[in-house]
């Protein structure tokens, strides 16, 4: 196994802005649950990107873009050594929204942010030798995308070797 | 990007959680370096990572998996806790824990640690809204609903799912107040009830073609879980509406640079 170690990251990005009310307390209490806007997921190849697939009325998926985090993924391994896929990185929430956040509060007007932090660290031993890399066909939507234009790549270099096995 | 990528306290960070109210952050890593690290986090980025909580699972980077490792970090519904699952390994008796860190600003660095009885391998939870229950995978039989108090957990009720091969994600869904799971080596959905674990019922998807799911979340009336597919099969998103408990979509990602490899899943609300 030829492995390289390299410096795990968190990044945190803005996946949304909008003016706002907040809500009046205590009224909607029994209104229907509220579809998403959008599906998050993180490729976890060699050039790790986050999906962004948008939820539209109907709560159905279009589809949507990805983005680069900058970083790689990761993959465990299995007792014989092997690439522990699917579910390569063993867990439940690779990535997570925080979102609506109201900044400051509590003003009539609210500015609603929502976060998307995800890890674009990395680990990478054993990798496919097959990478893909967002089509072409898929950018034009872009303008359409849950992101906001501001969180497209990284500036950090996450590839920094730290050790080799 | 908001600011700039933070590096993570352990080594093969593979879930995260995040508390809106604390403005904080936090990792859990499986590796060599195994724990939970935090962060605060702002309109202007996040700060750096505080200490490692450290797990002493004696891994591996990366872990040899996936018994042994850090399952889920999450935040309690109040978000005054912090919640790690951590997998054991029934074959060298080495027994599976939820840790729970104290949140009051920023997140304590000593925490409790629970082995509720029948359980070995907690994997992926979801929090029960409105409650301090929390709904737990275990990937040796199925679900269970522990109840969490003085940062202890016991088993509230638990159900084994037959046939099962590691039911290992959890969600949540506010339109039916149960909790939704899933296999990776099936291709069903189980609905288990948020008050005990009981099962309420099955949705198969087979018909669709995928090898087993993976993470899952709920919102609005619907479930968006994600299989990563084998390599042959592509990764997909299949969309399930709680409701009716039928398949709306099964979304292909080919052609977005995802494979076997992926992971998630995070909803927009």
């Amino acid at each position: 196994m030829h492995a390289s170690l390299v410096l795990p990251l968190l990044s945190i990005a803005f996946i949304g802005s909008v003016s706002g009310r907040p809500s009046s307390c205590g009224a909607g209490a029994s209104a229907a649950p509220k579809n998403g806007k959008a599906v998050y997921i993180i490729s976890n190849e060699k050039e790790n990107q986050v999906l962004a697939l948008p939820i539209d009325a109907s709560g159905l998926l279009s589809q949507g873009t990805c983005t680069a985090t900058g970083g790689a993924g990761s993959i465990a391994v299995d007792a014989n050594n092997q690439p522990a896929v699917p579910d390569a990185l063993v867990s439940q929430s690779a990535l997570t929204v925080a979102g609506n956040v109201s900044l400051p509060p509590p003003p009539r007007e609210i500015l609603l942010f929502s976060f998307l932090i995800f890890p674009s660290f990395s680990l990478r031993s054993m990798l496919d030798p097959i990478q893909h890399l967002c089509s072409q066909s898929i950018e034009p939507t872009r303008q359409n995308s849950p992101w906001s234009e501001n969180l497209l790549r990284s500036t950090e270099n996450s590839q920094t070797p730290l050790r080799h096995h | 990007m908001v600011g700039k990528p933070v590096a993570v306290n352990g080594e093969f960070p593979n879930t995260v959680a995040a508390s809106l109210k604390n403005k904080v952050v936090c990792v859990g890593s499986s590796g060599a370096k195994a724990g939970v690290s935090c962060s605060s986090f702002s309109d202007k980025g996040m700060g750096p990572m505080d200490n490692l909580r450290p797990f002493d699972l004696g891994q591996t980077t990366p872990p040899v998996g996936p018994l042994n490792t850090v399952s889920q970090a999450f935040f309690s519904d109040d978000e005054k806790t912090l919640f790690t699952t951590v997998k054991g390994d029934p074959t060298k008796n080495n027994t599976g824990f939820l840790a729970s860190f104290s949140v009051c600003g920023s997140v304590s660095q000593e925490g409790s640690r629970s082995s509720p009885d029948g359980t070995a391998v907690l994997f992926g939870s979801t929090i029960i809204p409105g409650s301090t229950d929390i709904f737990v995978t275990d990937a040796s039989f199925g679900g269970a609903v522990l109840s969490v108090s003085n940062n202890l957990a016991t088993v509230k009720g638990k159900a084994a799912i037959d046939g099962q091969k590691a039911t290992c994600w959890a969600t949540f869904s506010p339109a039916t107040k149960t909790a939704f799971v899933t296999d990776v080596g099936t291709n069903k959905i189980v609905e288990m009830s948020a008050t005990d674990a009981s099962i309420v019922g099955q949705i198969d998807l087979s018909a669709n073609g995928d090898p087993g799911l993976v993470d899952l979340k709920a919102a609005g009336n619907f479930i968006y879980a994600l299989s990563p597919g084998n390599g042959t099969t592509p990764p997909a998103i299949t969309v399930v509406d709680a409701t009716t408990k039928k398949q709306v979509q099964h979304q292909v990602l080919d052609g977005m640079g995802a494979s076997k490899n992926a992971q998630g899943i995070a909803v927009h609300l």
